[in-house]
């Protein structure tokens, strides 16, 4: 196997391990998944090529979400993660707008006097400045609520009630069978 | 031979995967091209792999790794006790299938031809 086949079959890894992570799945399982698909992968390459090899296992995504269908329930800490880091950039980024449109209007008007804005929709945060001549004083308080929305985002995605209802699923047709087995034991 | 129905194949691919590991452990690809013998060419490793991982996961497979001169150790898969209790009990479901899928469709068909 070439280095570019090698390469591809390690990006499938690397995007399959990805959506295990996504799923959260504990990393001694996600190594156990990667090293299986990975020997797989590098068998199926060998015998019918890399390109009909990744072909076959389809969407890196769609094979983790599949594999782990059974897996008890656990709480998605690395998309909540991800998904609070994003809200913090996008609120960052609004506050850093906002306020410089704050401080360019009460320049503008000539306010020498204290003025509180609320840039976020929630209560108590506000951003203060002052300008005066040839001094501009401001400041955002407190500063810890600008952490509420991430926060907030990152126990809805993440969901750490699930560590309430860990269960592993089984199979349903399988059970029912084996009941209807043992009510006609002389089939 | 023609193609398999996706949905009817995902429907047996358990009793599948638990019947050809009956006969002696297996890897995932060894149990693809070893499927793909028996006649389902279409099969996807897509579809084997994440099967074979929830049979385990319900404590019907057990596995180990076994070296591997070819590349990366490979997963051998194995039936457990409960997993032989899981085969009969769905080969027993597919026979009573088959013969009410039979029943049915030959029932309809004089039906048909009466009418």
């Amino acid at each position: 196997m070439n280095l570019i086949d090698r390469l591809r079959i390690e990006t499938a890894i690397l995007k399959y391990d990805f959506w295990l992570e996504m799923r959260g799945v504990r990393g001694r399982r996600r190594r156990d998944l990667r090293r299986e698909l990975r020997a797989n992968l590098t068998e199926a390459g060998a015998d019918v090529g890399t390109t009909a090899a990744l072909f076959g296992i389809g969407s890196p995504k769609e094979l983790a979400y599949a594999a782990t269908e059974s897996d008890p329930s656990r709480p998605r800490w690395s998309q909540g993660a991800l998904w609070a880091s994003a809200t913090l950039a996008v609120l960052v980024v609004w506050l850093l707008v906002t306020s410089l449109n704050i401080v360019r209007t009460i320049e503008a008007a000539g306010v020498t006097q204290p003025v509180d804005v609320s840039p976020f929709p929630w209560f108590g945060t506000t951003f203060s400045a002052q300008s005066s001549p040839g001094v501009l004083e401001a400041s955002i308080s407190p500063l810890w609520q600008l952490l509420a929305g991430p926060l907030l985002v990152f126990l809805l995605v993440a969901q750490p009630w699930r560590l309430l209802r860990r269960s592993i699923r089984r199979f349903p047709l399988a059970a029912s069978q084996k009941r209807r087995i043992e009510r006609e034991p002389g089939r | 031979m023609p193609a398999h129905d996706p949905q009817m194949l995902k429907g047996v691919l358990s009793l599948l995967l638990l019947s050809v590991l009956s006969s002696g452990e297996n890897y995932g690809y060894g149990l693809v091209t070893q499927l793909r013998t028996a006649g389902f060419e279409g099969l996807a490793e897509g579809t084997v792999y994440p099967g074979l991982t929830r049979l385990e996961a319900a404590g019907l497979l057990e596995s180990r790794l076994v070296r591997s001169d070819a590349g990366p150790a490979r997963k051998y898969y194995r039936l457990t006790t409960t997993g032989r209790a899981e085969l009969s009990a769905r080969r027993t479901a597919w026979e009573d299938l088959v013969h009410s899928v039979q029943t049915a469709t030959a029932a309809s068909l004089t039906t048909g031809e009466t009418a």
